[in-house]
């Protein structure tokens, strides 16, 4: 599976069409857009996206048990809809994500950073955690 | 996270070729579209990249997916919607019915079937012209009648100027034209059928100028009130009419006939064709020829079918059998009598004898002339003396000959008439066809007994109901047939709870006349079948074949029902009180 990178960092995220993301890249690429975009925010997708951001901007992650419960929940969401979403093809992929970890790594009243961690198809682990910035203070 | 792709640059020759209907009238608004055709269309074009590279990421959230295939899946659903609505707008069936997205493009496109607002239905009527002189008049075809400040002129099927004959001759075929009819009061009077503007009112008795007036000419009036026609067709209507414009109007078969009558006589209510091989065809089965010789008969009904006409015809004495006898000239084809006196002497129906013959024998005989314009009428009442004086107001003309002025109401169908002429005129006259117009044979209901029970605390509106049901029996001809479940929901509507039972005593009207021949040979007109249930009014008679002797048929396309005045009644049942008749 290929599809166009994403380089993610916070503000000056773009897409950079330069460059690709193949197989379990790609897919965890798919993981982050979902778990990143609003849910409802998608007028033809109602289930898509998680409330993380809405949350996180709210104000209403007050600790870092509450965060926590935050990136479980948007991870859960996003497994589900994701493998929805999967085609007929790539159902029996060794690339395809079958657990999906979101670990709080800090949390200010400005930032919250978080570790992602998949385990693939295929029994590999996603061994480089991807960090993923979220500044509440808008991203 | 829903990428959106910003377009800086245009290229002006799309740009132009934009500038079209379809985008313009028929694309939706981003925000119309349903989400789940898009998702479908989304699903179907995702289906579709996979065909060409299965490797490249075209789900939602990919950034191809967001990107390029969403926004395309938009754009496409946007276009399919579009089409939709423009074969919508191209199916007649849905314009029909108001079904219509663009009222624009679906008026010029009714335009290509030279179907536009202006083709609507012309006013159209009979005006009366009595003179004082019965001989030959001649009406040129730039005659005009004025009526309300509208002018009207002659509706003249045939090449040739409107020649008024003499009373007691024939019409010529080939020719525009009536004979007069005497009044029996020293007037001689003629029917002219003209055509005039749309929706202009015109009374009955109303006066009409005349640009040429021709001698001896008394008056001219309007017989009844004129049909107005309808003056601007709604889109819907246009679409109903356009049909009749394709299909091709022709006398080569029943719907073409229908078709042709339809267009050619707006004034027709309902019209019915009877050919070879259905149950109510006989002239095709009869004939000197011995073989089919293409026979078509067809049934009309116009919209001034319940029109009563009141004539004065004489009767002279006949010494040898004690008569008096007389021919009934009548001005349209009469099929219910109301009532016969001589002068404040009732006659009643009783008291005379009708025959009918045909002016055509080899064209319509018996009973197959009934109805029609070859069914010549002859009325015979038997001298009926007191104290050795006849009871009837005898009159004696100056050569001697004794005789009754006979006052006869009737009613008719005064247009009926007009439709033979103009499917019979010389242009559109079928080929190798014998074509014949006539009225639909009369189911004549003397009793119509509704027993229903009421709704609890409705006072039924027992007025509405009767005029309903008398305007849906008098009107019910094919391709419709009678059905009680239309009588069920008419009380229904009245605030009835459920009609009982429909207790009916009716019998068919071969003809108006009781014979067929004349006073030295006849045939009695047939007195069955007898009617008395409400399932026998969709009567076929006979089951098979046909009368050998008086040639008479009924079935569904040439019956219709005449409700006799008082006829329809009814009766209230008390819950739980079942009606056994």
């Amino acid at each position: 599976m290929r599809d166009i990178k994403i380089s993610f960092k916070g503000p000056d995220t773009y897409i950079d069409i330069n460059a690709e993301v193949t197989d379990k890249n790609a897919y965890k690429q798919e993981c982050l857009v979902n778990i990143l975009t609003n849910r409802g925010s998608d007028p033809y997708y109602e289930e898509r996206g998680t409330t993380l951001m809405k949350e996180a901007l709210g104000g209403t992650l007050i600790s870092a048990t509450t965060a926590q419960f935050a990136c479980n929940n948007a991870t859960l969401d996003t497994l589900f809809f994701c493998r929805e979403q999967d085609t007929d093809l790539w159902r029996s992929a060794p690339w395809r994500i079958t657990e999906l970890t979101m670990s709080l790594v800090s949390l200010t009243n400005s930032r919250m950073t978080t570790e992602i961690y998949a385990v693939y198809a295929d029994e590999t682990e996603d061994n480089t955690r991807q960090p993923l910035p979220i500044i509440t203070n808008g991203l | 996270m829903l990428m959106k792709l910003r377009i800086t640059h245009v290229n002006p020759y799309l740009s132009s070729r934009m500038d079209f209907e379809l985008f313009n009238n028929y694309i939706p608004g981003v925000d119309d579209l349903d989400p789940a055709d898009v998702r479908d269309c989304r699903t179907r074009l995702v289906a579709y990249f996979q065909t060409i590279d299965p490797d490249i990421n075209t789900t939602v959230n990919a950034t191809v997916g967001d990107c390029v295939v969403t926004p395309e899946a938009i754009v496409i659903t946007a276009l399919e919607t579009a089409t939709g609505d423009l074969l919508s707008d191209l199916n007649l069936s849905n314009i029909a019915q108001g079904i219509i997205k663009n009222c624009t493009f679906v008026a010029n496109y009714l335009l290509t079937f030279s179907t536009d607002s202006s083709w609507y239905l012309k006013s159209s009527g009979i005006i009366r012209m009595v003179f004082s002189v019965d001989k030959n008049y001649v009406l040129d075809r730039s005659t005009q009648f004025t009526l309300n400040d509208t002018i009207f002129t002659i509706y003249l099927p045939e090449d040739g100027s409107f020649y008024i004959r003499p009373a007691g001759t024939d019409r010529v075929a080939g020719t525009n034209g009536i004979t007069l009819i005497d009044d029996g009061s020293g007037g001689y009077f003629a029917d002219v059928p003209v055509v005039g503007s749309a929706s202009v009112e015109v009374l009955a008795n109303d006066t009409a100028a005349m640009n040429f007036l021709p001698d001896n000419l008394v008056s001219a009036m309007a017989l009844f009130d004129f049909d107005p026609g309808t003056q601007e067709n709604t889109l819907p209507e246009l679409a109903q009419r356009t049909p009749l414009t394709i299909y091709s109007p022709s006398s080569s078969s029943r719907k073409g006939i229908i078709r042709f009558t339809e267009i050619s006589c707006p004034f027709v209510k309902s019209v019915s064709a009877t050919i070879r091989g259905d149950k109510e065809m006989i002239r095709d089965v009869v004939n000197p020829y011995g073989m089919g010789a293409g026979y078509m008969d067809v049934f009309a009904l116009s919209k001034m079918y319940a029109f009563t006409e009141e004539q004065v015809i004489r009767l002279n004495y006949v010494d040898a059998d004690d008569t008096f006898t007389g021919r009934f000239y009548y001005t349209g084809q009469p099929y219910f009598i109301l009532e016969l006196m001589v002068g404040s002497v009732p006659v009643g129906r009783d008291g005379c004898t009708i025959y009918s013959q045909s002016s055509d024998i080899v064209k319509a005989y018996r009973a197959q002339a009934a109805y029609s314009p070859f069914e010549e009428l002859t009325i015979v009442i038997p001298n009926t003396t007191q104290g050795g004086t006849s009871i009837y107001p005898v009159r004696t003309d100056t050569d001697g000959t004794k005789y009754i002025q006979l006052s006869i109401n009737y009613l008719t169908d005064p247009m009926l008439p007009e439709v033979s002429n103009i499917l019979l005129a010389g242009d559109d006259e079928p080929q190798n066809m014998n074509l014949m117009v006539k009225g639909f044979i009369p189911i004549i209901i003397e009793s119509f007994v509704v027993q229903y029970i009421k709704e609890p605390g409705v006072i039924p509106d027992l007025v509405t109901a009767q005029e309903q049901i008398l305007n849906y029996l008098s009107t019910c001809t094919a391709p419709d047939i009678f059905s009680s479940a239309e009588i069920n929901t008419i009380v229904k509507q009245a605030g009835g709870r459920v009609v009982t039972n429909v207790a009916v005593a009716a019998h068919v009207q071969w003809s108006i006349a009781d014979r067929f021949g004349d006073k030295e040979s006849y045939v009695e007109a047939l007195t069955e079948p007898v009617i008395t249930t409400i399932e026998q009014l969709n009567v076929t008679y006979p089951e098979t074949g046909y009368d050998i002797t008086t040639l008479a048929a009924i079935g569904f396309r040439n019956r219709r029902y005449v409700v006799v005045e008082g006829a329809i009644k009814f009766e209230e049942q008390k819950f739980g009180h079942l009606a056994t008749t």
